[in-house]
């Protein structure tokens, strides 16, 4: 998976930012992350958009992947805060995760 | 400048058929234009956010100056999700400040109920980011605050019976306002078993999609509310950039400064309206402007403190959860409710209410505003 860190501060961040939101820099270097966390929080959808109606109920879950970097998920099985999870693939702009083995 | 709002309007919220978007418009508009008792417009600003969307609407603010025969006024509509209220009159606030106009008519509307839960989904949806991977992996509004609810569960012990006392709170003070969507009786026991939205939300824990509008008239010519202070922050679009998930910045930032403007603080405030668009929404919002200690919004909600004769009343008009939510109405019916509250003529009164705070929100933190109101 690949994230930002801001050259000054560290602060990362999934999508590329122009100014640094910390400490305002400009300057950002590529970074190459593992892909396993822990599951910081979670939700089942029930209701979901229609793209999604044929796949509820689905878990999102936001995953702590580096100590300053959490990401957003698609899994479809249950878990809870602190379950161990890791990157799979992405799928149709959709981080994908399962549980790690 | 001291500004002041001279008029109010509001039309019922609900499932209004008979009622086209420009009826419902015009109906809160005149309310307030003849609360105000009838003064020249300078100049026209309308809250809303899915006119064009689901009900191929636009040119509001011309519509409203057409039809009220304001004259060649200048008018705009102004959008910012759920925070399209609030916005607009923070517009109109700012238009009399900069000298530019002395009286402003500022409307909200949405119609929401003609369409399918499909089509008023997808339109809502339009308030994430097209491009994230968050909308890609099936988030949606309500699994945000879902999310934001199991770290909370999680970090401080609340329990979903903490959110269930939130929606009845609210619809308790619905069933006592004549305006309000839902003014049937429920319980506990009802909320805690109703069908699962988004874990650990149910029906009664997210806002409806509403018919409705509200106005207010607001000018520099002294009255008897004077707006103490406007304030407004943006936040992030994405969860995943939240620094403190269980924290809302923009509700923080446009709180500060809204109390920081006013010379005030969140124990001056005695009635007040915020944007519980889900019941966690409301416990997070309550801490993030200062009423509670972080981590410590369910225990007042459990100690009866938020209720209309507790230490600090919240949504004395129903709230979003069961008064309604029409989109762009919301920010400005919460300053509707907090006039009459600081008039003495509100359902659910608050005796003495003198200084009242309406905060809105939209998106998932993504705009707020905070609105300081004052009798003077």
């Amino acid at each position: 998976m690949d994230a930002f860190r801001c050259n000054q501060c560290g602060y990362e961040t999934l999508s590329e930012k122009y100014y640094c939101p910390k400490c305002r820099n400009s300057s950002f270097s590529r970074l190459d992350i593992e892909g396993k966390g822990e599951v910081y929080s979670f939700t089942t959808i029930h209701i979901a958009p229609p793209k999604f109606a044929d796949k509820a109920p689905y878990q999102v879950v936001l995953v702590q992947l580096t100590e300053r970097l959490r990401v957003t998920g698609y899994m479809d099985e249950d878990i809870d805060i602190g379950d161990s999870v890791s990157f799979k693939e992405i799928q149709e702009g959709a981080y994908i995760f399962q549980k790690s083995s | 400048m001291q500004t002041y709002i001279h008029g109010v309007g509001m039309t019922q919220f609900g499932k209004l058929e008979d009622k086209t978007l420009k009826n419902l418009l015009l109906d809160a508009s005149i309310e307030a234009l003849e609360d105000a008792g009838k003064p020249d417009v300078d100049a026209v600003f309308v809250g809303n956010f899915m006119g064009g969307s689901i009900y191929n609407q636009e040119i509001l603010g011309a519509i409203i100056a057409n039809d009220l025969g304001l004259g060649y006024v200048p008018t705009a509509k102004i959008e910012g999700a759920c925070a399209s209220g609030g916005i607009a009159f923070r517009q109109a606030l700012l238009g009399i400040m900069s000298g530019e106009y002395e009286t402003v008519l500022v409307a909200g509307v949405e119609k929401m109920k003609h369409v399918s839960t499909v089509e008023v989904t997808e339109a809502i949806n339009a308030a994430m980011d097209n491009d994230s991977n968050e909308k890609h992996a099936g988030l949606t509004f309500p699994g945000f605050f879902g999310v934001l609810a199991n770290r909370y569960f999680y970090e401080t012990g609340a329990t979903k019976e903490h959110l269930a006392h939130v929606a009845l709170k609210n619809r308790n003070n619905a069933i006592n306002n004549p305006l309000s969507q839902f003014k049937t009786e429920t319980s506990i026991e009802e909320i805690m078993s109703a069908r699962m939205i988004t874990e650990p939300l149910g029906l009664f824990d997210c806002s409806p999609t509403t018919d409705g509008a509200s106005a207010v008239v607001l000018s520099k010519k002294k009255g008897d509310i004077a707006v103490r202070s406007s304030a407004q922050a943006s936040g992030p679009t994405e969860m995943q950039n939240a620094e403190n998930l269980l924290s809302i910045p923009a509700v923080g930032e446009s709180g500060r400064i809204a109390y920081e403007k006013a010379g005030l603080g969140p124990e001056d405030i005695d009635v007040v309206e915020i944007h519980d668009c889900f019941s966690m929404t409301e416990i997070i919002s309550s801490e993030e402007l200062g009423f509670f200690n972080r981590g410590e919004g369910y225990l007042a909600v459990e100690q009866g403190k938020t209720l209309p004769n507790g230490e600090k009343p919240i949504n004395t008009s129903g709230g979003l959860l069961s008064k309604g939510h029409p989109i762009g109405a919301t920010g400005i019916s919460q300053l509707y409710q907090i006039v009459h509250q600081l008039r003495g003529t509100a359902p659910n009164q608050v005796d003495g209410a003198r200084i009242g705070l309406a905060q809105n929100l939209g998106g998932t933190g993504s705009y707020s505003t905070v609105h300081i109101l004052e009798r003077v």
